[in-house]
């Protein structure tokens, strides 16, 4: 039975080799290992559905309690509902801005409405 | 005796010794940017979605809005209702939305379109606006016979302001029927030396006369090639139903007669069928959604038919049969609605004066015919017919405004508003100018959020009648 035949040339993988795979391998490893994370750390779609979820229901508040003040709310998961209400003859319009209570110079979300008040 | 070149070949258990670490690293790395180009997949398409959403919201909220601006600019006399033929204009929001805002007549009332956009995305609301009700719509009557007191007989009544001439009001007795003494008006009575019929601004509202009565005659030439409209050819009778017609197409040419048979729902942008013969809708068929049937003869709804949203207009008459459920604006110069018939709100009944034509005009509500909207009677400038007339029989009711710039037979019910030249009726052998027999009518009781024709005022509260 023959085991092993050593043969001239054939030493396994070289140094070289290892040097390059595993330069490869880190370089591309830690951009595709962050690439791979981020949906599940990205929270700007859940923020994005929440901030809307709050407009709306403000907007709606505002246009059917006619409760035409400006001002600023903090609703839960720390958002801040900021609105903006001018009169024009019969017509209102409003404006809401949804933000994070931490970013709050940085708006997620601005929603517009006009409405007619007689 | 074995071969060493084959010996080899099958027991070595390495043909080759050589290193394999970079297709190894080159695999995992192509395997890892698969899932990385997945993931990252999977982090735009949910980045999208949630902005798709904020995008619809405000583009529908933009749409809505455009509405609200045009009702702002009409009630701030930035533009007046005889302006608005043609108006169209683009609103932007601050939100980075913006709209397209375009009015048209819609009979006796405005169809507004509203086309949001933001980003990619638009969305698009229609809604029929109408006037509140202000100025002498506020009133119970306007009653602008000069010459003749207001007369109560019977137990006829008015709950509400009125306006009448110099002669003011009385009570008289009629044979046959009984008096009963009580107080004929509950409210301010204020005599004018020259009352008069409140104006209408029939500028918009003649320009889409006049337009159908164009199609009416220009459509005989069309042929079945024409890429605007669905001809069909001279004499056919058409019967299929209007609701399979594609929302691509806004015209229909029937060169012959109308026969609906089923239900005939329009969902998209509006229809015009234009009708060179005669309109049936037979029993049970029904008619709905933005559809204006505009025929050169008579129309004839049959009993228990349905119609809902839709213009009927025609240049000779329409007759509603018994027991029908419509809401519909229906414009012609002689109209007639049969006992059990209600005609829900926003429903109007509109008979016009043609230039070219002398016979007399008639609005007839026999029975127990119901309206809830508005009947009115508009002449022609150059031609008034005392002939002209709205008939009430004393079951019939009226929910809204009453409007007769020729006489009024009033022996039914309207709760609302009536405004009109004179009232009249004939009992043999007496013709009774100025008379109430039966009739009354209530103002106090008309809901406050009901809405009218816009053509009383040049600029008139608007706000929402329907959304289409």
């Amino acid at each position: 039975m023959v085991l092993t035949k050593v043969r001239p040339g054939e030493s396994g993988y070289t140094l070289v080799e290892t040097a390059v795979a595993l330069a490869l391998f880190i370089t591309v490893l830690l951009p595709l290992t962050a690439s791979i994370v981020s949906p599940f750390t990205d929270r700007r779609p859940e923020q994005m559905n929440a901030a809307l979820c709050i407009a709306e229901k403000e907007m709606t508040h505002i246009s059917v309690n006619r409760t035409f003040a400006d001002g600023i709310t903090e609703v839960a998961d720390g958002f801040l509902v900021s609105r903006s209400v001018k009169r024009n003859n019969v017509g209102v319009d409003i404006e809401v801005t949804v933000s994070l209570r931490e970013n709050a110079d940085k708006p997620i979300l601005v929603l517009c409405k006009s409405i007619v008040v007689y | 005796m074995v071969d060493e070149g084959v010996h080899n070949s099958r027991m070595d258990p390495v043909a080759s010794t050589r290193g394999f670490a970079l297709p190894s690293i080159l695999l995992l790395i192509t395997i890892l940017a698969l899932i990385a180009l997945s993931s990252i997949a999977l982090q735009y398409f949910r980045r999208q979605t949630s902005s798709v959403a904020a995008a619809k919201v405000k583009a529908e909220y933009a749409a809505q809005s455009g509405i609200a601006k045009m009702i702002s600019s009409v009630s701030a006399q930035e533009v007046s209702i005889s302006g608005l033929q043609g108006w169209n204009k683009i609103y932007s929001f601050i939100d980075g939305s913006g709209t397209r805002v375009s009015a048209e007549p819609w009979g006796v009332f405005l169809l507004v379109t509203s086309e949001g956009r933001f980003q990619h995305v638009m969305y698009r609301r229609t809604a029929i606006t109408a006037a509140r009700p202000t100025g002498d719509l506020a009133k119970a009557l306007v009653f602008a016979n000069a010459d003749h007191q207001l007369v109560f007989a019977g137990n006829s009544f008015i709950k509400g302001d009125i306006v009448v001439g110099s002669p003011g009001i009385t009570t008289g007795t009629l044979s046959g029927v009984t008096t009963t003494g009580n107080a004929a008006v509950e409210g301010s009575v204020l005599r004018k030396p020259s009352p008069a019929v409140s104006p209408y601004d029939s500028t918009l509202l003649f320009s889409e006369l006049h337009y159908y009565k164009n199609l009416l005659s220009g459509c005989r030439d069309m042929d079945e090639n024409n890429s605007h409209a669905i001809v069909y050819s001279p004499g056919s009778t058409f019967s299929s139903g209007l609701g399979k017609i594609p929302d691509s197409v806004n015209m229909v040419v029937v060169q012959g007669d109308l026969v609906v048979t089923d239900s005939s729902v329009r969902r998209g942008a509006p229809l015009s069928v234009v009708v060179l013969g005669r309109v049936f809708i037979r029993d049970r068929a029904s008619v709905a959604g933005p559809l204006s049937i505009i025929s050169s003869k008579n129309i004839v709804i049959s009993d228990a038919a349905a119609v809902d949203q839709a213009i009927l207009f025609s240049l000779d008459s329409v007759q509603v049969g018994e027991n029908i459920s419509f809401s519909a604006q229906i414009i012609s110069p002689v109209i007639c609605v049969q006992r059990g018939s209600v005609g829900r709100y926003p429903s109007v009944l509109l008979s016009y004066g043609a230039e070219d034509e002398s016979r007399p005009q008639r609005v007839v509500l026999n029975g127990n015919a119901r309206i809830e909207g508005a009947v009115m009677l508009l002449q022609n400038g150059n031609k008034m017919n005392q002939e002209d007339i709205v008939q009430l029989d004393a079951a019939a009711l009226v929910v809204g405004v009453l409007y007769s710039q020729g006489t009024t037979t009033l022996d039914g019910r309207v709760v609302g508003t009536v405004i009109t030249t004179d009232f009249f009726f004939y009992q043999t052998p007496t013709k009774y100018n100025g008379w109430l027999r039966t009739g009354s009518i209530d103002r106090k009781l008309l809901p406050q959020d009901f809405l009218m024709p816009v053509g009383f005022s040049s600029n008139p509260q608007l706000d929402v009648l329907e959304w289409f």
